[in-house]
């Protein structure tokens, strides 16, 4: 291989090798323009995309800048179409300039005439833009993210020049208790950017057990501004607060809590999407919204960015004026709309392959194993004659995987471990048998807490959990996650779930994924691992013969 | 340049991307094109139309041209068109690579029968088969540029093409003696050593020939765990059996499913030999998630298997005479479940012979091959399947390495050992050149005539053991004929070869070896 790390593709993606000394110094350079589509072990994809070019310009990059880094560290010559497009994408922004006009309204010029024509002949834009004059549009401030939204998806990009608001300054000052990684400062300063037009909104990607929750601190602080915090549910709320108080010198009555329990509005306030997205019934307004327009927020915090719930998508697009700063380890959204995500709380601004983390230490290194385990003989022919959904249950509460979750527990008796389920029927049989707690979406939550704490303190080492609340983000830290069954595809679950036993520890943490040989939950688990792959996680296969 | 961009109309934006994709007027009605060459839209180049910046800066600035493919930007708008005319680049510079010497325009004259040939042949010029075609290795690619439309030549090109490259110092002034013993040993008549030197596989240095080594430039293999393949230059690894290509470009992408090693697997290129073939050429360790992945497929899929098998039934009476022919028949019973009943493999031309010993033949509605039908099987994809040539090496001199290989038993490869095609033990023997078996007599017959034609030498192997490699000579008595001044008869000879040029300019080179002189 050639010292030049990167090859450039004709359609515009890119293949960094890892193994090449400058590839660190490459992709510094072409990650302001370029996303990440995968990272596995050898070779890492980035892509070039409108885009992802429209924010590059937007934070100061030229396209002869963008051109000049991929010659720099390109092996091979740059295919014409690839440059065309670059400057073709960038000369096109700055065509359509978002400015304001008055109290009402903000006014979008367009450069060119031809474009002014296409616009008013757009249905989808007809009810949001009012022609000024022959190049101008007068737009209503509240349709200001849904107008950019609807013209990125024409192909538009709009350079919007009317600079976030600052919000009711809040000084939030961080203790020295902790040196945030440099990960972290990267991702934060590249959200908060110059402060000029084009900056201070935009996702952070960072594996689970990273520490994006310092992220949003460092960018809370920079901003110093009364904050809103958007988290998936009470347990993510609750842990927020605790790393306030115990990371900032904000007071416990600086921080405000508004859930289905309290409903207090602070200079910091975290509150659940859950909450938000509640009305009374499927005509009424959704009244908890009335808390995006209390206090002047200056900055708005979406925790786990991939589980905005559409409502909140929708109010989103009206609160373009204030800082925003998506937050998530996985931006795969089982509904696809990932790029709505990006143009309404603001485009991937950083992002960082999990195995570099690895290996630098910040997150723990972790074995995924897959465990084959055969039916009981009797079962094998009831299996094949069974319906599609019948099958995958009997796959997955096959017997034979109580005896290997048992041999799993005594090989790591010394390891805090999580068992993951589907089924409650298998975990409570499995609760039986093994005596250790089992935690199901009934359960209230103080209860829960309770077990939780128990189990970060060290006094339980085991937890039995079905799939609370469709997601794993409110589990706790553990060394060793045993999946005894999982649902089709959910390649976002399995990330997360990976994400608990990922927080830096003296051992090396281990993932099991039980999978009844022969059966659907081969595909099943296949398809899940599919994301974890990319980041170049292999999973090592094992079979259990005399299960 | 924004003044262009304002210019032109959304038809002309249209015609223009045509001319984009095309580079073509051939469609573009006069009027359109006097103007657009007149304002220097399109610029003409060596017969190919070509659409000037001013020009693509116009067409980019109509992102919602009509094309049916509603609000898709450009260049996005036209990707049906786009891959088409996507594929056909990649093949022009598997083609420009081919014939460095050629002009542009020439190069896309060799290129069109290739073209036209896929299409007539119901293949979509898409990237896939662009992927498939590259990922063929060059001999082949090479093969089908220059027969596109004989599949039977096109085989015959490979191996002359494999033949010459592997030429090493052979005297330049006996040229067209060896271009014709080529011609002769692969049946291809257009071979000639002009077209070779043009295409740069073949080189003149100091009175002598030699032909291209090993060195296509740079190139690398990498399977990731998740799936993928990343191909760098070019690969002998038939990937297109068990991958399915994603990408094509400067590195082309390939990914494992669990469908395309399904065909794979069923088409009997199984989970060993593709990971062989991927090991071969990986340059990085292939991650074990993957091969055992790729193992639990081949478990998986082949719990039940069926082939094809001959069911005898057959009398008391020939019962008898079967049962003592014995050990002589076993290989090709695959099973005896009840008297009267044989489950014969389809060899039908193996046991056939060894029936009508004892005076029995075979009734019954079965389809009979011939051992060329069977080789027929070996044709895996029913798109593109690669002419499978033993791979590529220079010639070793190394005296050492040579004896050590020549240690074999068997003779055949021995010859081909001293022939240059064998240089090293992982190499299997190949059947490059034209091998007649024992029962064949016809065969045989031909192929030793043809030698007497040509001139050329014979290897024959007789059941004993020894071996002769010899130019035969006419024997007066019908059935028998002269090697080495022996008069031999040409049942006894078990096993023959029609040997190519470098076989027999190698054995003199032996012998001067053997003196040190190389």
């Amino acid at each position: 291989m050639s010292d030049k790390p990167l090859t450039i593709q004709s359609d515009r993606t890119m293949l960094l090798d890892v193994h090449s000394p400058s590839a660190e110094s490459c992709r510094e350079d072409i990650i302001a323009f370029s996303d990440l589509v995968k990272s596995p072990e050898h070779v890492h994809t980035y892509s070039v995309s409108s885009l992802s070019l429209w924010n590059a310009i937007s934070s100061g990059l030229t396209a002869e800048e963008i051109i000049g880094r991929l010659k720099k560290w390109s092996r091979f010559d740059i295919d014409e179409r690839v440059s065309f497009f670059i400057e073709d994408q960038c000369r096109r922004y700055g065509d359509f300039v978002l400015e304001e006009y008055d109290d009402e309204d903000l006014i979008l010029t367009v450069r060119r005439k031809i474009f002014a024509l296409q616009l008013m002949g757009e249905k989808s834009l007809s009810s949001i833009l009012r022609p000024n004059d022959e190049s101008s549009f007068l737009v209503s401030r509240m349709q200001r993210g849904t107008l950019k939204a609807l013209m990125i998806k024409l192909g538009f990009p709009v350079d919007d020049r009317i600079p976030l608001k600052n919000g009711t300054p809040l000084p939030i000052k961080l203790k020295d208790n902790f040196t945030p990684r440099y990960y972290q400062i990267d991702a934060a300063k590249a959200l908060v950017g110059n402060g000029g037009a084009g900056t201070g909104f935009g996702t952070i990607v960072l594996p689970c057990g990273s520490g994006k929750t310092i992220v949003g601190m460092l960018v809370a602080s920079a901003l110093s501004t009364n904050t809103l915090i958007l988290t998936p549910n009470i347990t993510a709320l609750r842990q927020w607060k605790r790393e306030l108080l115990d990371k900032t010198e904000l007071k416990e009555g600086d921080i405000g809590e508004y859930s289905g329990e309290k409903k207090e509005i602070k200079p910091v306030t975290i509150c659940t999407y859950q909450v938000l997205s509640w009305r009374q019934g499927d005509d009424e307004d959704y009244k908890h919204f009335n808390l995006f327009r209390q206090r002047g927020w200056g900055l708005i915090i979406y925790d786990e960015v991939h589980m905005l719930p559409a409502p909140v998508f929708r109010i989103t697009a009206e609160l373009q004026a204030i800082h925003r700063l998506g937050l998530t380890a996985t931006l795969v959204r089982e509904d696809g709309r990932e790029d709505e995500v990006f143009s309404l709380v603001g485009p991937k601004r950083y992002d960082t392959p999990w195995l570099e983390l690895e290996r630098k230490g910040f997150i723990a290194k972790a074995y995924c194993h897959e465990l084959r385990i055969p039916l009981p003989e009797e079962e094998e022919v009831p299996y094949a004659l069974a319906s599609g959904r019948e099958k995958f249950r009997i796959a997955a509460e096959n017997p034979n995987k109580t005896a290997v979750v048992r041999k799993l527990l005594e090989k790591h008796k010394d390891d805090r471990i999580l068992i993951i389920g589907q089924y409650i029927d298998q975990l409570k049989a499995l609760h039986k048998e093994l005596g250790f707690p089992l935690i199901t979406g009934t359960m209230a939550n103080r209860k829960r807490d309770e077990l939780y704490q128990s189990f970060r303190d060290g006094e339980i080492n085991t937890l039995i959990v079905s799939k609370v609340a469709n997601n794993a983000i409110d589990l706790p830290d553990a060394s060793v996650l045993v999946e005894i069954s999982g649902t089709f595809g959910s390649r976002q679950e399995e990330a997360q779930r990976l994400g608990r036993i990922l927080r830096p520890k003296s051992r090396d943490s281990h993932f099991y994924t039980l999978v009844t040989e022969y059966s659907r939950e081969e595909e099943f688990a296949q398809n899940r691992q599919k994301f974890l792959s990319e980041q170049g996680y292999s999973y090592t296969i094992e079979r259990i013969e005399d299960a | 340049m924004l003044e262009a961009a304002q210019a032109i109309s959304e038809e002309e934006g249209a015609l223009l991307s045509r001319i984009y994709l095309t580079h073509t007027l051939s469609e573009i009605d006069e009027e359109h094109k006097a103007s657009f060459i007149e304002r220097k839209l399109v610029v003409l180049d060596d017969g190919m139309a070509r659409l000037s910046k001013e020009a693509m800066a116009a067409v980019s600035a109509h992102p919602l041209l009509g094309t049916g493919c509603e609000h898709e930007i450009y260049p996005e708008c036209f990707h049906q068109m786009l891959i088409a005319s996507e594929s056909e680049k990649e093949m022009e510079e598997c083609a420009a690579s081919c014939f460095p010497n050629l002009d542009k325009a020439e190069t896309r004259r060799l290129l069109e029968p290739i073209l036209s040939a896929f299409s007539s042949l119901g293949i979509p010029e898409d990237m896939e088969t662009t992927g498939l075609f590259l990922s063929l290795p060059f001999e082949s690619r090479l093969a089908y540029i220059l027969c596109p439309l004989e599949s039977d030549k096109r085989k015959a090109a490979a191996k002359a093409v494999a033949l010459s490259e592997r030429i090493a110092g052979l005297d330049a002034a006996r040229e067209e003696e060896i271009e014709n013993l080529i011609r002769r040993t692969t049946d291809y008549d257009d071979y000639s050593f002009f077209m070779l030197e043009n295409m740069q596989l073949l080189y003149r240095k100091n009175g002598k020939l030699y032909g291209r080594k090993c060195q296509d430039g740079e190139h690398s293999l990498i399977v990731s765990s998740d799936f993928s393949i990343i191909v760098q230059g070019r690969t002998s690894a038939p990937l297109h059996l068990f991958a399915e290509p994603r990408k094509g470009g400067v590195v082309s992408e390939w990914m494992i499913t669990r469908d395309s090693v399904r065909k794979s697997l069923l088409s009997g290129y199984g989970s060993e030999k593709i990971m062989m073939a991927l090991e071969s050429e990986a340059s990085e360790a292939i991650p074990e998630s993957v091969k055992s992945r790729i193992r639990f497929w081949e478990e998986t899929l082949s719990s039940v298997k069926a082939s094809e098998a001959i069911v005898l039934t057959v009398s008391e009476r020939a019962e008898r005479l079967i049962r003592a022919l014995g050990p002589q028949l076993e290989p090709y019973v695959i099973s005896h479940p009840a008297d009267g009943i044989y489950i014969m493999s389809t060899e039908t031309w193996k046991w056939r012979p060894i029936f009508s010993t004892v005076g029995l033949d075979v009734l019954g509605n079965i389809k009979e091959r011939t051992e060329d039908g069977k080789k027929a099987d070996v044709e895996i994809s029913p798109i593109i399947y690669d002419i499978s040539l033993p791979e590529e090496r220079a010639v070793s001199f190394d005296r050492e390495k040579r004896q050590r290989l020549l240690a074999t038993d068997d003779a055949y490869r021995a010859a081909l050992v001293l022939s240059g095609m064998i240089c090293s033990e992982s190499q299997e023997t190949p059947e490059l050149c034209d091998v007649v078996l024992g029962l064949d007599y016809q065969g045989k017959k031909r192929l030793i005539s043809s030698a007497m034609n040509h001139g050329g030498k014979i290897y024959a192997e007789f059941i004993g053991g020894s071996v002769i490699i010899a130019k035969p000579e006419k024997s007066e008595k019908e059935g028998y004929v002269f090697l080495n001044g022996r008069e031999i008869e040409i049942a006894k000879i078990w096993k023959t070869a029609l040997l190519s040029i470098s076989i027999a300019s190698i054995t003199r080179l032996k012998r001067s070896s053997d003196n040190d002189s190389l």
